[in-house]
């Protein structure tokens, strides 16, 4: 991901708070999009992103760049989200990238369900 | 805890399962030097539990149809046991469990509640589901383990 594009990024309006879950989606340049999210993804949380990510994909966007570092808590909902929204992505022909969680308490479900070898999943936006 | 558990009734939906985290937090206070890793992996396998009651369990059911979440902790020196019952359907085991590494949306709940835990036992009786959970204090952290 080019961090270049992101002052020109074009922010969607449904971007927000969801419940307990902040959000925020950048679309940069029609194909691209990051979504930064923060708080607790779970099976409350985990419709409306479901809807964020179906939002982004009609916005026509392929390739997502998830940022999970402020997430603290990840339930096998949030999981099945993500992984979700990795199959649309890979569909169209793009893919799904996570910025790693800065707490263990959300790494926790991925390690334990070996998904941190089936997502690309890398340290920090800048080397997505 | 004056010998008794620690003991949380909630309603059996999704957003009352938060209640889980605070709750676990207070009742694992005793532990001391523990209790932040006990946490860490005790609530994500008794939300994982109380998930499955809400999404199985009730399923169907409207909420106002629906009976309470019981959940009970008792800290012991060597081990922290946690029971959750609730009077739904009796819970039939999945028929496909999800094989680790390998995408697919759902059936992750239980096999994650089984790696969290030291032991998992479910029973059924007088029309309640039991499910009991035992976390040894002192082991060792299998979250990095694989399958």
């Amino acid at each position: 991901m080019n961090r270049g594009q992101d002052t020109s990024a074009e922010e969607r309006p449904g971007a927000g708070r969801v419940g307990s879950l902040c959000s925020s989606i950048a679309i940069h340049d029609g194909v691209s999009a990051t979504i930064v999210l923060l708080g607790r993804l779970d099976a409350v949380e985990a419709p409306a992103l479901r809807e964020q990510f179906a939002e982004i994909f009609r916005a026509g966007a392929i390739t997502v760049v998830v940022d999970l570092v402020g997430v603290s808590f990840i339930d096998s909902a949030g999981l099945a989200a993500l992984v979700r929204a990795r199959r649309d992505a890979q569909s169209a022909g793009g893919d799904l990238v996570l910025i790693r969680p800065a707490d263990e308490a959300a790494l926790r479900v991925f390690r334990l369900t070996q998904f941190d070898e089936v997502f690309q999943m890398v340290a920090h936006r800048g080397a997505a | 805890m004056n010998g008794g558990p620690a003991r949380l009734t909630m309603s059996a939906d999704a957003l009352s399962v938060r209640k889980l985290g605070p709750w676990l937090s207070e009742s694992l206070a005793p532990t001391g030097g523990e209790a932040k890793e006990l946490q860490g992996k005790m609530e994500l396998a008794v939300h994982e539990v109380c998930m499955n009651i809400v999404d199985h369990a009730y399923s169907g059911q409207p909420a106002e149809d629906r009976s309470d979440l019981h959940v009970e902790c008792w800290v012991h020196p060597e081990a922290v046991l946690v029971r959750v019952s609730d009077g739904g359907s009796p819970f039939q085991a999945p028929a496909h469990r999800p094989t680790p590494g390998v995408p697919q949306i759902r059936g992750y709940g239980l096999p994650i509640v089984e790696k969290l835990a030291d032991d998992v036992r479910y029973e059924r009786g007088n029309g309640i589901n039991i499910w009991s959970l035992r976390f040894r204090r002192t082991r060792t952290d299998r979250s990095n383990d694989r399958e």
